[in-house]
């Protein structure tokens, strides 16, 4: 079978199961591959207590980032140590740790000053108050389990008792974190869309608008 | 309503899973509503369902229907 009709075939198969998500991932990454670069993010905001009850579970603990604590994150996550110093110093960003049964089990940034996304080329100030949750993990075996759904959910109860108003943004086609922002109560406030054309054009939709629903 | 007919239930009001669909293969992988904060919904409403406490290690082991159907057995019920 020719590799164009396998691929036919694989689309037709999504389209029966209405999977129109993986449809659109199939063809942002079918247009990678000839140099056509399509990075669609939805930004969410959440300033309000109407969360879901808080759940008390045993051994799940949050406490913050320490500076000796940045050599273990980086090799958690894989990112070099010095981008990880950078955003602490730099940006007076903090990461909070997420702990299950003394275990390292994830964690989360926060960014109080500038919200950036590097994916989008966005960079915006932040408004008094605002905090931006980004470049959260928590380890493979642990996922989908409720323990990002329970950082959140505590992280929000305790931040919107202080007048924070959390912003969160997140890849198109990451259906399960979008979904459990929506169930949290955080709300969609815009979509930016990035198409770069083989590194020389750049096409931005939805730039300007986005600042103005969070500022 | 027998504890099959109970988890159908649940697992229709929390992850929208037809009942024709369920089966004990059903995972966080193969469900797409089964998300972080479905799994602590879930994890509520069992407790309350079936009247039982689930312990933090139980939680995380709640990967599949047929991992219930096992900690519900452990409790006496099924």
């Amino acid at each position: 079978m020719s590799n164009l009709s396998r691929r036919m075939r694989t689309c037709l198969a999504l389209v029966r199961r209405r999977s129109y998500l993986d449809i659109l991932e199939a063809i942002i990454a079918s247009l990678k591959r000839i140099g056509i670069f399509i990075q669609i993010s939805e930004f969410f905001t959440c300033d309000h207590d109407r969360l879901s009850p808080d759940i008390r579970i045993s051994g799940f603990i949050v406490r913050d980032l320490h500076p000796d604590d940045i050599e273990t994150i980086a090799a958690f996550s894989g990112k070099r140590s010095e981008v990880l110093r950078e955003r602490v110093e730099k940006f007076k960003e903090e990461c909070q740790l997420i702990y299950f049964q003394d275990k390292l089990a994830g964690y989360c940034w926060l960014a109080f000053e500038t919200m950036r996304v590097p994916e989008l080329e966005y960079e915006e100030k932040l408004g008094d108050n605002n905090v931006y949750l980004y470049d959260s993990l928590i380890r493979d075996d642990l996922r989908n389990r409720g323990l990002l759904g329970l950082y959140l959910i505590k992280t929000i109860r305790n931040g919107v008792a202080q007048h924070k108003r959390f912003l969160i943004s997140i890849d198109i086609s990451n259906y399960k974190s979008r979904q459990a922002c929506t169930k949290i109560g955080f709300t969609k406030i815009g979509t930016l869309i990035l198409i770069k054309l083989w590194s020389l054009v750049r096409l931005k939709s939805g730039y300007r608008s986005l600042k103005e629903k969070y500022r | 309503m027998n504890t099959d007919d109970r988890m159908k239930a649940l697992f229709r009001e929390i992850f929208q899973v037809p009942e024709k669909d369920f089966c004990d293969d059903l995972t966080p992988d193969t469900v797409r509503e089964w998300d972080s904060v479905s799994h602590l919904v879930l994890f509520t409403a069992l407790e309350k369902e079936f009247r039982i406490q689930i312990r933090s290690e139980e939680l995380i082991d709640l990967t599949s229907v047929r991992k219930i159907k096992d900690l519900l057995a452990r409790k006496g019920i099924m």
